[in-house]
């Protein structure tokens, strides 16, 4: 059972964390796979606030959870939940941290396993250059509209039995900036990322990237 | 004699090691205690917990993920889901009575076993024993007892230590501890740390902070 936490809390950070930068890295993009590659080279951090909302059939309202997003270029990750589990996934120059808040305060935890880390870097080598369409994992569609949307599939059918699809919209009234994620998993379940207070090109220290 | 004397180490060292498992239930002096003290963390009626689990893994090794689960003891029906900080849901089963329908489960959580496992640790936290406790006493430091017994031999003894929360202790037939969950005091009627700690067949401990309980009205039930 254990073992079973280990790899599954990898491959949960793996792709969870892959969307997350992959859609905040698409800031600033109107509706053409040209335009987002341009785009992202001029993407040097982002920061923003995130709500997280869960929905599956044991639950009866979404569990919603908190926190804040960093990322700056190239590699660079800081995933913080504030509510309702505190916790901090830290990526940096290829090493991957997750502290957690135990009783004895935050705690390095044994889950983000480095192994993940060569799919990682590959993920986000593409996306930081806006290259979706190359991405191993997944199949992007681009809808163009007021709210543009990108479509994401699963490539191989293992994938697709964790995660059915991935939605991305992108603000109708702020071009460029990402409105929310929609994780679905089959049965009615997803996940819901609602970013807010983007800010770009932001001045992120190094530091914060390396520990809690 | 040397020989000897390594043979007489080798099985004292082996008796202590075993010592702490196949100690048995403890020794209680049998008075009565009303049941209703034991039951009190339990709730007898459909619930819904949510909990940040921290689990602490073989080695040392800690992770921490969310458990959500619904509770029916009138029916005697579970539903237990695991998922990531992240969203992912990792397990999704339903157990009732003994038959357990599997939802969603992720290699390598797909295997009968786990979840057969999984929901007996999440019947053990949540379910209070059933029928009427075999004997009641006091340990010698003035805890109360609740002792239970199955059809099977298994014996279960719910502590109630006044002041300080509850404990419960699972035992198999043999005497061998299998099972223990710490409660530590209610607020509004639901404990809000549980520390769960399973020792058969690989041992592994949970550490379950509240996040929010509520009851589960019938008509969601069906």
């Amino acid at each position: 059972m254990v073992e079973c936490f280990k790899m599954k809390r990898t491959k949960a950070i793996r792709r969870l964390l892959s969307l997350a930068v992959c859609s905040l890295l698409l800031s600033g993009w109107s509706g053409s796979w040209d335009t987002i590659q341009k785009e992202s080279e001029k993407l040097t951090s982002v920061k923003a606030r995130f709500t997280q909302s869960k929905n599956m059939r044991i639950l009866s309202r979404p569990l919603v959870s908190t926190g804040s997003f960093y990322f700056k270029a190239p590699d660079s990750v800081r995933w913080e939940y504030d509510v309702p589990v505190k916790s901090i996934l830290l990526m940096h120059k290829g090493l991957v941290k997750r502290y957690t808040q135990g009783t004895g305060g935050l705690t390095e935890d044994a889950g983000a396993a480095l192994q993940s880390m060569n799919v990682m870097m590959q993920e986000i080598a593409l996306w930081s250059k806006g290259r979706f369409t190359e991405s191993p994992s997944f199949a992007a569609v681009l809808k163009a509209g007021d709210g543009p949307t990108i479509m994401l599939t699963p490539r191989d059918e293992g994938l697709a039995k964790i995660i059915t699809g991935i939605e991305i919209a992108l603000a109708p009234d702020r071009p460029g900036l990402i409105s929310t994620i929609t994780i679905s998993e089959g049965e009615g379940g997803t996940t819901v990322f609602k970013f807010s207070d983007v800010q770009i090109n932001a001045m992120l220290n190094d530091s914060m990237f390396r520990s809690p | 004699m040397m020989k000897k004397y390594r043979l007489i180490v080798l099985w004292c060292a082996l008796a202590a090691a075993m010592l702490p498992a196949c100690a048995g239930p403890r020794h209680i002096r049998p008075e009565p205690v009303n049941p209703a003290l034991c039951r009190l963390p339990f709730s007898s009626t459909s619930c819904r917990y949510i909990h940040g689990l921290d689990a602490e893994l073989p080695g040392g090794a800690r992770m921490t993920v969310m458990g959500v689960s619904v509770v029916d003891p009138e029916t005697d029906t579970i539903q237990a889901a695991i998922m990531t900080l992240e969203g992912l849901v990792l397990f999704d089963a339903t157990a009732s009575g003994s038959s357990i329908k599997v939802h969603r489960a992720l290699p390598p959580f797909d295997g009968p076993q786990f979840a057969e496992g999984l929901m007996q640790d999440v019947r053990f936290v949540f379910m209070f024993p059933a029928g009427a406790p075999k004997t009641t006493g006091r340990l010698d430091n003035g805890s109360s007892v609740c002792r239970y017994q199955d059809n099977f031999g298994m014996t279960v003894d719910v502590i109630a230590h006044p002041g300080h929360g509850w404990k419960v202790e699972q035992y198999s037939i043999l005497g061998k501890k299998l099972r223990t969950l710490k409660i530590s005091a209610l607020k509004n009627g639901v404990p809000g740390m549980l520390e769960f700690e399973a020792f058969s067949p690989k041992p592994y401990a949970l550490h379950m902070k509240l996040i929010s309980a509520e009851p589960v009205p019938p008509a969601e039930k069906k």
